[in-house]
């Protein structure tokens, strides 16, 4: 099998669907940022055309390694949307969900609700309890606002909805990776005199490693770190320093390479994975293969994105991977077309 | 497809030379072997080489009925199945052996070879000599290193622990055998547990006074994380160290305490999926890793699939009386073919005749500790090995 080109197809959110070509007719998927497309041009032009894509660790490696600028955002997410359309084609190219092509079982995900539409506490509020009744899930991860008393609300809706006293009930806060850790400890300490955070993710600036481990010694909810990472070198001083107590597998930069060699060094540290959301909830795939999962990011956006069709179930708050071979995300082209987004 | 029965074979071996370390200086020729063979329902097997142990019986359970190509979740099983009594022993043995075999067959599924499903590149992975020559006079061990640098390899690693002197003569003796492959052969040294951390200061020094060494192996104790460290920053070669360690768990003090510079990783840390698992916790640390031997070089196909693997050690003393596999040397490298799975073939007819025809030999597997390790050098006695050394 060797990759014969890439196509792509605006869709209505802003974003691109990129499809790799096969000289065997079989096609693999991602979804990038618009931004990303011209790196994902020039990846396919200068390091995939006429390569097997089964060969998605070890081009992976190479994608890494040879751009000038590899970490640079565009070149990080284009490489790992055209690792995951490759792991995309090597599950179609068994025949098998991809899940089952990373050595998986079809285990039901554990899943949490992430808020990523605009700061409208009624939407939110309707969103979460909409997906809490269509899905049973009862974790949700909210923003971080700059003012305690907004999240206080937040998290007050949130433990409303989706039932406090549940067991299966966590919550998690997310920061936006520009705090101080002086600010942020101020800040949780105060949420966690009314609530029991399950995690704080993101709370510092990447790589402050120092500020991450100076709030995971001070808060009592877990510190998860690794939403942007996109190279195992970027997680190194967290895991020196004992600074993550959860490591967050961000696949749209990582891509399905990345999460598995990252899931595996987390594993060896005993630390659990998040996986972030990423469209199609194509990471629940991953879930069912890694040796630490601990939650799945469902966002908002994706959640509401009437050209994606993902193949997954929901289940007593669990998401399920399907049995269409690859990872099942489809575009539906007729919603394309209807929004008047360019094919 | 679904997995119904096993077959656990063992069987002797005599090797085509004699392989020893500092701790058995006057070696063995006569190893055990085992070969799993794990069935399907679709008539498709998977294997997995092995130097005995068992307790396949008491896992089987755990697999039985289910997919094979869901290897990483039949490994978590066993592995939480083991959670108190500890992935250990033969416990720890027979769940390597079900992993491999269970990659064996997820490859033969796809009808592609290991390597390709691990999602490497090429079957090309770099070698290095290692001749576990301990036992071979100076003129054995030239001829050992040269066979093999004439196939391309140009790095050696030496037995050494026990003379000094001798050490740094036969050190010179490989350097010269591989200088036909390189002007500038790889030198790495193995001194398999048998020093305290300060001999193995003192010792390393005084070799690296002669040559310049790519990495000691084992120079103080498995576990040891503050003297492998104590070692590491006060000698120039690095640290290489892990493979008698069990799992990704066992390195974990290891890596965070800075103990080792080069990783030796082997099916023998639980199986394929362990062992990827122990080099990718080492690439996320920046460390390379290293393959330990194995039977007909099958370890390659992880290797190749590995971002930070520096060299696989090729022993080549004769394992695969029973084996046709698909795989060669060339140009220093191990070339992996395209016969799907491992690319192993059992002679069931070959491994009968070993079976009911034990080959007689010298045999002390595993290898002991010998008298003095950590504590001060037994220096060798008269006959114990057949080179020149500092006898008493």
């Amino acid at each position: 099998m060797k990759i014969t080109g890439l196509e792509i197809a605006s869709l209505p959110s802003g974003r691109a669907a990129i499809e790799l070509q096969t000289d065997t007719g079989l096609t693999g998927l991602a979804i990038v940022n618009a931004g990303a497309v011209t790196a994902a041009e020039a990846l396919v032009r200068e390091q995939l055309a006429g390569e097997d894509p089964r060969a998605a660790m070890g081009l992976w490696e190479r994608m890494r390694s040879d751009p000038p600028n590899p970490l640079a955002p565009a070149v990080a997410h284009a490489r790992a949307a055209l690792d995951i359309a490759m792991w995309d084609l090597k599950a179609k190219a068994n025949d098998e969900p991809l899940w089952k092509t990373l050595g998986g079982a079809r285990r039901g995900a554990r899943a949490h609700l992430a808020w990523d539409g605009p700061p409208d506490r009624r939407r939110r509020a309707e969103w979460l309890r909409r997906m809490r009744a269509e899905t049973g899930i009862r974790c949700a991860s909210l923003a971080a606002s700059r003012e305690p008393a907004e999240d206080l609300e937040a998290l007050t809706d949130a433990a409303g909805i989706l039932g406090a006293s549940s067991p299966e009930t966590s919550l998690l806060l997310r920061f936006d990776g520009t705090g101080w850790p002086g600010d942020v400890i101020r800040h949780v300490r105060g949420l966690e005199r009314r609530f029991d955070l399950a995690c704080v993710c993101s709370p510092v600036r990447p790589g402050d490693f120092a500020g991450a481990r100076e709030v995971s010694d001070a808060i009592r909810a877990a510190v998860c770190i690794g939403r942007g990472l996109a190279d195992a070198r970027s997680f190194l001083p967290y895991l020196r320093h004992y600074a993550a107590n959860v490591i967050e597998l961000d696949l749209a930069v990582l891509g399905v390479s990345g999460c598995i060699r990252m899931a595996d060094a987390a594993f060896g540290f005993e630390l659990p994975v998040m996986l972030t959301a990423y469209p199609g909830q194509i990471a629940v795939h991953l879930f069912a293969a890694l040796p630490t999962p601990m939650s799945v990011e469902i966002a908002y956006r994706d959640s509401v994105d009437p050209a994606l069709v993902p193949d997954v179930t929901y289940e007593a708050g669990r998401v399920r991977a399907g049995m269409h071979p690859g990872h099942g995300l489809s575009i539906d082209r007729g919603a394309v077309a209807a929004t008047g987004a360019p094919p | 497809m679904k997995i119904t029965g096993f077959r656990f074979e063992t069987y002797l071996m005599k090797l085509d030379r004699p392989i020893a370390d500092c701790n058995l200086p006057e070696g063995l020729d006569l190893l055990p072997g085992s070969i799993l063979f794990l069935e399907t329902d679709e008539n498709v097997t998977g294997i997995a080489l092995g130097f005995g142990g068992g307790g396949i019986e008491a896992l089987f359970p755990l697999i039985e009925g289910e997919d094979p190509r869901e290897v990483t979740q039949l490994w978590l099983r066993i592995n939480d199945y083991l959670h108190k009594l500890g992935n250990e022993g033969e416990a720890h043995a027979a769940l390597g052996a079900i992993d491999i075999a269970l990659w064996d067959l997820k490859a033969k599924i796809a009808g592609e070879p290991l390597w390709r499903t691990l999602g490497a590149r090429e079957g090309r992975v770099k070698a290095y000599a290692s001749g576990l020559d301990y036992c071979l006079d100076d003129d054995e061990l030239f001829a050992f290193y040269r066979r093999l640098a004439k196939q391309g390899i140009d790095g050696g690693k030496l037995k050494v622990g026990l003379d000094v002197a001798a050490d740094i003569r036969r050190l010179g003796i490989m350097r010269e055998a591989l200088s036909v492959a390189s002007d500038h052969p790889v030198l790495m040294i193995d001194a398999n547990e048998y020093w305290s951390p300060k001999q193995a200061v003192r010792y390393i020094h005084r070799m690296e006074q002669a040559y310049d060494i790519a990495w000691v192996e084992e120079p103080a104790r498995r576990w040891d994380y503050q003297g492998l460290n104590l070692v590491s920053r006060q000698v120039t070669a690095s640290v290489a160290t892990g493979e008698n360690l069990n799992s990704v768990a066992d390195f974990y003090p290891l890596i965070a305490n800075r103990a080792v510079d080069v990783l030796n990783v082997a099916a023998s840390h639980s199986g394929i999926t362990g062992c990827r698992q122990i080099a990718h916790m080492a690439h996320a640390w920046g460390l390379p890793v290293s393959m330990m031997n194995c039977q007909a070089n099958f370890m390659a196909h992880a290797a190749a699939a590995l971002p930070n693997h520096v060299g696989l050690e090729v022993v080549d003393c004769g394992r695969e009386q029973c084996l046709r596999f698909d795989s060669r040397i060339e140009d220093g490298y191990i070339l992996l073919g395209e016969a799907p799975g491992l690319g192993i073939d059992i002679d069931e007819a070959a491994l009968a005749r070993l079976q009911e025809t034990p080959p007689a030999g010298r045999g002390r597997f595993p290898f002991p500790r010998r008298e003095g390790a950590g504590r001060y050098i037994h220096p060798l006695q008269p006959g114990e090995v057949p080179w020149d050394h500092q006898a008493d």
